[in-house]
């Protein structure tokens, strides 16, 4: 599914926060996660995509139905718990 | 630490059931509690919930079906945002009930169902007959075209009929099949004896991924055996775990809770230590404030071989089963069978 390397240490995270997701919401969701996000990090010059490229990711092209949801569940592996906050 | 939303609170409506199930957590019996929730507060605690950010409700009891007013309260949750499934035992529902939980707006039912055959369902439910009344059920969610699940209760020396009730559960056009390891509480704690040994809970994992690798359709989720997860990171490929594979436990105070029919507040409905009561206090002041929730959520408070262990946020051992043995809610959970070295991640 990676076309980049992650940080590895975010993109175990990742996975734990997406894992409690059903499959049908999950594969959508982590598709356009990880394109974006991989997006992002180019688009910064990094070789490697870290925290923030994902959280951009997540608060911008996840859709707007499972945005919170997702950020939620980002938020309670420690990824971005202020990004979760300022969007309720 | 900070309380991010739960994704799914259930509420037990009522704990008036018509069956006697020897592994009943709430105790149900045969009439409402004298301090059950009237319809104004079960719509205000409703109403809490969905403020308090959740996805999905649970409605279940007791037998949900016996409350009276139910469809209004599915109706109701379903108008607050909330996604509203319903957890039953199936055997009131008849064409006309299927019809009006439609009409209600209910979205997915799951039907317990605790053995493949006649004898062992109706034994373990207590009342003769409830097998063929639960297949009618099912027949008539199908007819209406409600998604729904089938929920087993996996015991000590029955849990191999989990396999075939799966097989049914396709064969009817289920969803999914949401297995639930036994937890003597509640009635429950009458028969320690249908606990399954560590061994059992081993052998179950491992057909269970078994059975999930080589499925491309029907999801299955596991209750109060978190350490399946752990099994499941160390032998399934990641892009079959990240496409298949559902961690449905522990979320126990973390991305669940549970009320009960007189507003009691529960991390689950297998752990049952009181985090608040709805009748004193908002559902949202307890998710975001209650002690046992802030302790349950701190994985790094877990103690012995938990607190040591690298998986500990992603399975932190069975809480429900650690609190039933020793009234401990961070205690190491003794039925682990991974050694020190492969809790290292
Ligand atoms: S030591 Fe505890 S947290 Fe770790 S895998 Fe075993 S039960 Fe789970």
């Amino acid at each position: 599914m990676k076309n980049m390397p992650w940080d590895e240490d975010l993109w175990q995270r990742l996975k734990d926060a997406i894992s409690p997701m059903p499959p049908f919401v999950r594969q959508r969701a982590l598709r356009t996660l990880i394109e974006a996000g991989e997006t992002f990090a180019r688009e910064r010059g990094s070789e490697v995509v870290q925290e923030e490229d994902l959280i951009k990711a997540a608060k911008t092209k996840t859709p707007a139905l499972t945005r919170q949801r997702m950020l939620d569940a980002l938020a309670e592996m420690g990824i971005g718990v202020e990004a979760a906050e300022e969007t309720k | 630490m900070k309380a991010a939303a739960p994704t799914l609170v259930s509420f037990a409506v009522t704990r008036e059931c018509n069956l006697k199930c020897k592994h009943c957590y709430s105790q149900s019996v045969d009439s409402p509690h004298p301090r059950e929730l009237n319809t104004a507060e079960a719509k205000r605690l409703i109403g809490q919930i969905a403020e308090a950010g959740a996805h999905l409700i649970i409605l279940d009891g007791g037998e949900p079906l016996m409350r009276p007013d139910i469809f209004d309260l599915v109706r109701h949750s379903q108008s607050v945002g909330l996604t509203t499934v319903m957890g039953t035992n199936g055997t009131l529902i008849t064409a006309e009930v299927a019809a009006k939980l439609v009409e209600a707006g209910i979205q997915a039912l799951a039907i317990s169902l605790d053995g493949a055959d006649e004898e062992t369902h109706d034994a373990f439910r207590g009342v003769e007959g409830v097998w063929e009344q639960t297949l009618r059920g099912i027949e008539n969610v199908r007819q209406a075209g409600i998604p729904f699940q089938i929920a087993p209760t996996l015991r000590h020396g029955r849990w191999e009929q989990w396999g075939a009730i799966a097989d049914k559960a396709k064969e009817w056009g289920a969803t999914a099949v949401e297995v639930f390891d036994y937890v003597p509480v509640g009635r429950g704690e009458e028969y320690p004896e249908f606990e399954m040994t560590v061994e059992e809970r081993r052998a179950f994992v491992r057909e269970y991924i078994a059975r999930q690798r080589a499925e491309d359709e029907m999801v299955y989720r596991c209750v109060a055996l978190p350490q399946f997860w752990v099994e499941v990171e160390k032998t399934v490929p990641e892009d079959e775990v990240l496409t298949k594979f559902v961690r449905s436990c522990c979320a126990a105070g973390t991305r669940y809770c549970c009320v009960l029919y007189e507003g009691t507040v529960y991390p689950c409905m297998v752990l049952q230590e009181k985090a608040g009561d709805v009748r004193e206090q908002s559902f949202v002041d307890i998710w975001q404030k209650s002690e046992v929730f802030q302790i349950l959520r701190d994985r790094d408070r877990l103690e012995g071989k938990c607190g040591r262990c690298d998986y500990r946020y992603i399975c932190g051992g069975a809480r429900c089963r650690v609190y039933a043995k020793t009234g401990s809610l961070t205690a190491e959970d003794d039925a682990c069978w991974f050694s020190e070295e492969e809790l290292k991640r």
